[in-house]
Order: structure tokens, then C-alpha cells, then sequence
């Protein structure tokens, strides 16, 4: 049973996204941080997606950058460097999408807590101003949107 | 449905839905068809101000009002929110989605941790 994931805009630039995980901080930050568990899960969902690079140089100043190819052969990269690092409770990044052109920086800040055996995630993401939260929304959305209709297509998924 | 479509403009919708008070207006407007003095009531607010809320709903699309002799009630403009929605739906659901075969790995992980490995299905 999927655990429920909240998605909340916040203030004018603010996108708040919570979930639960039923394992400790430390894994799942390792899932976010080592591109071999990484690559495992953001991966487009088999759905003719893939990630082609997934580089992550996990560390204050380390910068990461992650690949997405689908099935047409475009895709959209995402980029980013770690500014603060607190493993495994916390990480800030700073966030740029390549589609190809960059998208203004999104803030994000993801906390990994304990709660119980498992981890309560709280990732807030901070744009520049309402209009780039916008955008950065529009273009999650294309992509998302083709993404997920796919992965509607082969999920039954209430 | 697919990506294919406009994607409608929702620069004014979103800056509408900022507002706290014109989210209790539009949360009112769900239950049904309002005048301006009825959607004044429950808020500490001039009737002036919640006009101006009402004309920002309505520029962006979320609300539409009719003429009724002196009256100009308000109700919901179906599509935009519905639409508004659907956007914000596919955006959850592709996260969500990312988040579902997360657990998937947690879970794996837990059972066998990988220690560096080849990559070869670890499937057994």
C-alpha cells in the first residue's frame, strides 16, 4: 500500500512535499545520495525512461548532476550542489533543471527524520519568486505529465 | 490530454490561490452559488475587499458571476480549478510515483543490503 505523499504550495514561492518512509534516516539518505540506489527508483518507472548519468559527489560544495532520457531520445538534466550537508538528517541544495536551457535555482531543503523505525521526509523547495515557481511547476509538469500518464497506463493504482 | 494540449495559462490562477482569503471564498463558493454580501459575512473584511478578491477569482478565471437584477451572485468556474487540479494531480502522482518504487528499494535494501555490486539483476 503506497504511503500517502503531501504536496503543498506554500507562501508564493514555497513547494512543501512530505512522506513517510518505513526505513531509518540513514537509508533512505543513502537511496538519495549513492547513484546505484538512486538510479533504482528515479528512474521514470520503466516506462521507456531512463537515467543515462547519475553522477553525485556527496558532500558540502559536491555537485550532482542526473541524466533523463526518454523514450523520443530527449530528456532534461538535472543539476545541482550540495550547500549544506548533515548526513543523514538533512541536506540544502541548490537545484537546476537543464531542459535544456537552466531553470532559475530552486532551494531545497529535505529533512530525513527519525519516526519510529522509519523517516518522516519533509523537502521544501524555495524559488526565486512566484513566477519561478510557476515555471519550474510547468515544466515538472510536462514532464511529469508525459511520465506519469505512462505510468498510468500500466498502473492500477487507486 | 496528453502534453500535446495548450498548457492553459495558470500564472493568474496560482497568484489567485495564493491568497488565503480568496481560498475560504473559493471553499465557500463550493458548497454553492454566493452574493457578495453572504461571502462578506464570514469574513473579517470590507465588502470593497472582498469585491477585490472576487474580480482577481474572477480575471484568473476560478469564478464567474451572473446578473440577477441588483444582484451579482458568484459561483465556481468549473474548468479552471478542475483543470488547476488535474495539473497539480500529475505532478503528485509522478512524485508519488518516484516515492512508491523508493519503498520498493528501502524495502529491498533492508532485506539485502547491497554492498557494491555488479549490475547484473540481483534478483534471485
Amino acid at each position: 500500500m503506497p504511503k500517502p505523499l503531501s504536496f503543498n504550495l506554500v507562501d508564493e514561492t514555497q513547494l512543501v512535499i512530505t512522506r513517510d518512509f518505513d526505513a531509518p534516516p540513514a537509508l533512505v539518505w543513502r537511496a538519495h545520495m549513492e547513484p546505484a540506489l538512486v538510479t533504482r527508483w528515479q528512474n521514470g518507472g520503466g516506462d521507456g525512461w531512463s537515467i543515462t548519468q547519475c553522477d553525485i559527489d556527496a558532500r558540502v560544495g559536491g555537485s550532482y548532476r542526473m541524466d533523463h532520457q526518454g523514450p523520443d531520445g530527449t530528456g532534461f538534466s538535472i543539476t545541482g550542489t550540495f550547500l549544506e550537508f548533515d548526513p543523514p538528517n538533512r541536506v540544502l541544495q541548490e537545484e537546476i533543471m537543464l531542459l535544456p536551457d537552466p531553470t532559475p535555482p530552486n532551494i531545497v531543503e529535505t529533512l530525513f527524520m527519525a519516526k519510529g523505525d522509519g523517516t518522516h521526509m519533509i523537502m521544501t523547495m524555495t524559488l526565486p519568486d512566484a513566477e519561478t515557481r510557476k515555471a519550474m511547476m510547468d515544466t515538472g509538469m510536462l514532464d511529469g505529465m508525459e511520465l506519469s500518464y505512462q505510468l498510468l497506463d500500466g498502473l492500477e493504482v487507486a | 490530454m496528453h502534453s500535446d494540449s495548450p498548457v492553459p495559462n495558470y500564472d493568474a490562477a496560482f497568484g489567485a490561490l495564493a491568497d488565503p482569503t480568496r481560498r475560504a471564498i473559493l471553499a465557500r463558493l463550493a458548497t454553492g452559488e454566493a452574493t457578495v454580501s453572504e461571502l462578506t459575512a464570514p469574513f473579517d473584511i470590507s465588502q470593497p475587499a472582498i469585491s477585490r478578491h472576487l474580480k482577481v477569482l474572477e480575471q484568473a478565471g476560478l469564478i464567474t458571476r451572473r446578473v440577477d437584477g441588483a444582484r451579482r451572485p458568484c459561483r465556481l468556474a468549473g474548468g479552471t480549478l478542475e483543470e488547476l487540479e488535474a495539473w497539480l494531480d500529475g505532478l503528485r502522482r509522478n512524485l508519488a510515483a518516484n516515492y512508491d518504487r523508493l519503498d520498493a528499494v528501502l524495502a529491498a535494501e533492508i532485506e539485502t543490503p547491497s554492498t557494491p555490486k555488479p549490475r547484473s539483476n540481483p534478483k534471485e
